[in-house]
């Protein structure tokens, strides 16, 4: 059940109804029935894996229990690291098993021995949104080891916190420490909250199914062919692939955070128009937020951070950034993706001025903001290429065809997107929108300073284009991870 | 709260509103010679045309692929090409017009392949168009959830396609302008062909035959008791493969195999071979299912030579 389909629609109108009917006194109500829905979500995406979900969600509880029961920070430490090995451990097992098995049986040149465990690990399934889980599950253990978080007496909210359906199949990866004490308040229903989380929904919905989806086909189309194709068409692809990827998963992000506000939850932010960074660092700080963020508290920081000098930062960067990529998939095209971007910060680490200059100032429409912007995203669409990318040798032959075709290969598409002038015009209004809505949450807060007749006419645009170009399930990049 | 639900449902009804007044405006101004606009008239046909009488029924493979002149002067009989588009789903394609058949018709079925994988048999978005049957619009057609589903997915984007779509044609004066061919309902002929592409030389496209997705066992179960259904009637039903592009059925060997064997445990088995109906690129238009003049001339040959011995 994706949010943009026909059938959360549905889902969506019924939990909402019954969880705004239980009285506002009754959270532990209220939470035991947003468990239950969650897991009615989760099952239609996958019923195999409720077990696993449960089971992570128990083991994390009860490791937090005991905790507090324990005497020495020794024994502290030993409980907290089991569970982080074991959710490390559920990640390796459906999602890194497979790939580690094949590259070390080519490592060893052993076929044989690859034959008969790789036809038991190529049948093991990769849960849906097993990565987001865990790595709650594992924020939520660290937190409590470190006293950032208190133990949630009640399993019923700490079981809400992380089925929660908003985030559940693709995030953001919220904390504990922000989400528990909204699930542990009475809330009454907010107005505006609401109204915003619908504006919110919107703005995603039109994001992934008008643009995302169509700039889909547009890529998949190139990509098919893309030896054959020329030069020119291979960048316009390339940059179709930036901001398919980033309406897709920002606009999967809104209707989430904007399903999250209509139950009165508010959760943490995951893009912030990275398309506008001035440089590399700029973007990591706004693009998939929870997860950067997840990275640079657990794992950047434990390292050293930038503490510990240059060579030392450049190394701790490199570390979580090819954790990052493998984080996002079993291949080596994501771990080069990850392994590209942190040496991407090699020019900012090594010249600490240059990121200083931009952090006072303010994203503006003048020739040196704009120059930056560019550059930035150039190198990022780069990467992606390398993220889309079926290999590592397809997407080196991308680079290289990209270098070559400039006067051969082919200048037609043949992607059938309805009216594609008007999908064009779409583009083009997203990229003034986001850029007149940068300082906001998300754009469609800027439109409640807007008349009202304008405001209805907005919205009326908006799902008028959702509905025309609505087709069938196309899914959502970021929930293969 | 209160307040939050009012505003939602007033949304609502302002949305419904909009969509009944464009429903409306589109059947006045724009869909009058659009392609899909053809169903109520095969289904008129369906219904009136006196027996003895062969209702060829399947997509666009049938409505492109039958000179139904050819077989109605052959078999000496009434012919009605019943064929339209294959993302209306197979339940619907052979549900609309089971009302209208009776004892004594005879049922050429020719159904796209894809309706027996993944889940074309419930339609797509095309089904959308429904409402704008009138007369001929059934609820009871859209019985299962997926075509429901796909009946008010597909109204809502059909609606708004039709209105878009519209709008840029009557600027652009009609949407058939110079090279620009698209298909329309005036294309068919009194039988219910298509056959504005006859006059058309195929233009010069590499044409990519898909790959079928996961077979569909529910599918096989719906023809067999609609086949036996019809039967049980007194319809006479010739079950046929479509007619394809060659390499669609190369590319698809192994599945097409599959399809073939349950088709035949079912009790539906294909009354002719697959590879009969296959067809080189000669014979193709513009897709893997849409024959040419000359396909269409090979392909009515070829069914006339099985019914005529059945």
């Amino acid at each position: 059940m994706n949010l943009d389909s026909f059938e959360f629609i549905l889902f969506l109108l019924v939990v909402f109804a019954i969880y705004w009917c239980i009285p506002s006194k009754a959270v532990s109500v209220k939470n035991a029935f947003l468990i239950l829905a969650s897991y009615v979500f989760y099952a239609f995406a996958d019923w195999r894996f409720l077990f696993l979900l449960f089971g992570v969600s128990l083991t994390t509880y009860l490791s937090s229990f005991y905790l507090d029961k324990l005497k020495t920070l020794r024994q502290k430490k030993i409980l907290t690291a089991f569970n982080i090995v074991l959710g490390l451990a559920v990640l390796c097992v459906f999602k890194y098993l497979d790939f580690f098995v094949e590259e070390f049986c080519k490592l060893l040149s052993t076929g044989q021995l690859l034959g008969e465990v790789g036809g038991f690990t190529k049948k093991i399934i990769l849960p849906v949104g097993v990565s987001f889980y865990v790595f709650m599950a594992i924020s939520y253990s660290i937190d409590r080891y470190r006293g950032g978080v208190q133990h949630c007496s009640n399993p019923v909210d700490f079981f809400a916190y992380i089925s929660f359906f908003p985030h559940l199949l693709s995030g953001p990866i919220d904390r504990g420490r922000d989400l528990i004490p909204q699930l542990q308040a009475r809330k009454p229903f907010e107005y505006d909250l609401a109204v915003d989380g619908l504006r919110q929904i919107l703005y995603g919905c039109f994001k992934k199914v008008v643009i995302a989806n169509n700039a889909g086909i547009l890529v998949d189309s190139v990509w098919a062919s893309y030896q054959e194709q020329n030069s020119v068409i291979l960048i316009l692809a390339a940059v179709m692939y930036s901001i398919q990827i980033y309406a897709d998963f920002s606009g999967y992000s809104d209707m989430a955070i904007g399903t999250g506000k209509l139950f009165g939850i508010r959760m943490r932010q995951n893009f912030s128009y990275p398309y506008f960074a001035r440089n590399v660092s700029e973007f990591w700080r706004s693009w998939h937020m929870s997860l950067t963020s997840w990275f640079t508290e657990y794992l950047y920081i434990p390292l050293g951070g930038n503490r510990k000098g240059k060579l030392r930062t450049l190394i701790n960067t490199m570390i979580v950034f090819t954790l990052c990529g493998l984080w996002h998939g079993a291949n080596w095209t994501f771990i080069l993706w990850g392994f590209v971007n942190g040496l991407l910060f090699i020019p900012l680490i090594f010249n600490a001025a240059f990121k200083a200059k931009w952090k006072s100032h303010p994203v503006r429409l003048d020739v040196p903001n704009i120059a930056n912007i560019i550059i930035t995203f150039v190198c990022i669409t780069l990467t992606w290429i390398l993220f889309r990318a079926p290999s590592v040798e397809d997407a080196f032959n991308y680079f290289y065809t990209i270098a070559t075709n400039v006067s051969s290969g082919t200048m037609g598409i043949s992607a059938n997107i309805s009216n594609s002038p008007l999908f064009f015009l779409f583009v083009c209004i997203l990229i003034f929108v986001e850029w007149a809505g940068r300082k906001s949450e998300h754009p469609m807060k800027q439109v409640i300073k807007l008349p009202a007749i304008v405001r209805y006419v907005t919205y009326l645009i908006l799902v008028f284009a959702v509905f025309y170009y609505t087709a069938s399930s196309a899914t959502f990049i970021y929930q293969d991870f | 709260m209160k307040r939050f639900v009012t505003k939602l449902c007033y949304a609502c009804l302002t949305v419904s509103a909009m969509f009944a007044a464009l429903f409306a405006l589109n059947k006045h101004f724009f869909i009058a010679d659009s392609y899909i606009m053809e169903m109520p008239v095969k289904l008129q046909l369906v219904k009136s045309v006196n027996q003895p009488r062969t209702i060829i029924v399947g997509g666009s493979n049938v409505a492109f692929g039958i000179d139904s002149q050819m077989i109605a002067n052959d078999l000496n009989t009434n012919v009605v090409n019943a064929g339209l588009h294959a993302s209306l789903g197979m339940k619907y394609i052979l549900g609309s017009i089971s009302h209208y058949c009776k004892q004594g018709d005879k049922m050429v079925i020719m159904l796209e392949y894809d309706h027996f994988f993944g889940k074309l048999a419930e339609g797509e978005h095309v089904i959308g168009w429904a409402p704008y049957f009138e007369d001929y619009f059934t609820l009871s057609d859209f019985c299962t959830y997926p075509q429901m589903t796909s009946l008010v997915k597909g109204f809502v984007k059909q609606t708004t396609m039709i209105l878009i779509d519209g709008l840029i044609n009557t600027i652009r004066g009609g949407s058939n302008k110079g090279d620009n061919f698209t298909y329309s309902k005036s294309g068919f002929n009194s039988f219910g062909d298509e056959e504005s592409h006859w006059y058309r030389e195929s233009p010069d496209i590499v044409i990519k035959p898909q790959e079928l997705g996961n077979i569909n066992l529910e599918s096989v179960e719906f023809l067999a008791d609609y086949v036996s259904t019809q039967r049980a009637k007194g319809v006479e039903v010739v079950i046929l493969p479509p007619a394809v592009y060659n390499d669609m059925i190369d590319n698809n060997r192994e599945k097409l195999l599959t399809l073939n064997e349950l088709l035949n445990e079912h009790g539906c088995s294909y009354d002719a071979p697959i590879s009969m109906f296959g067809y080189g690129r000669d014979c193709m238009f513009d897709t893997v299912y849409h024959l040419n003049r000359k396909g269409v001339t090979v392909n009515t040959n070829n069914i006339l030579s099985i019914i005529s011995a059945i």
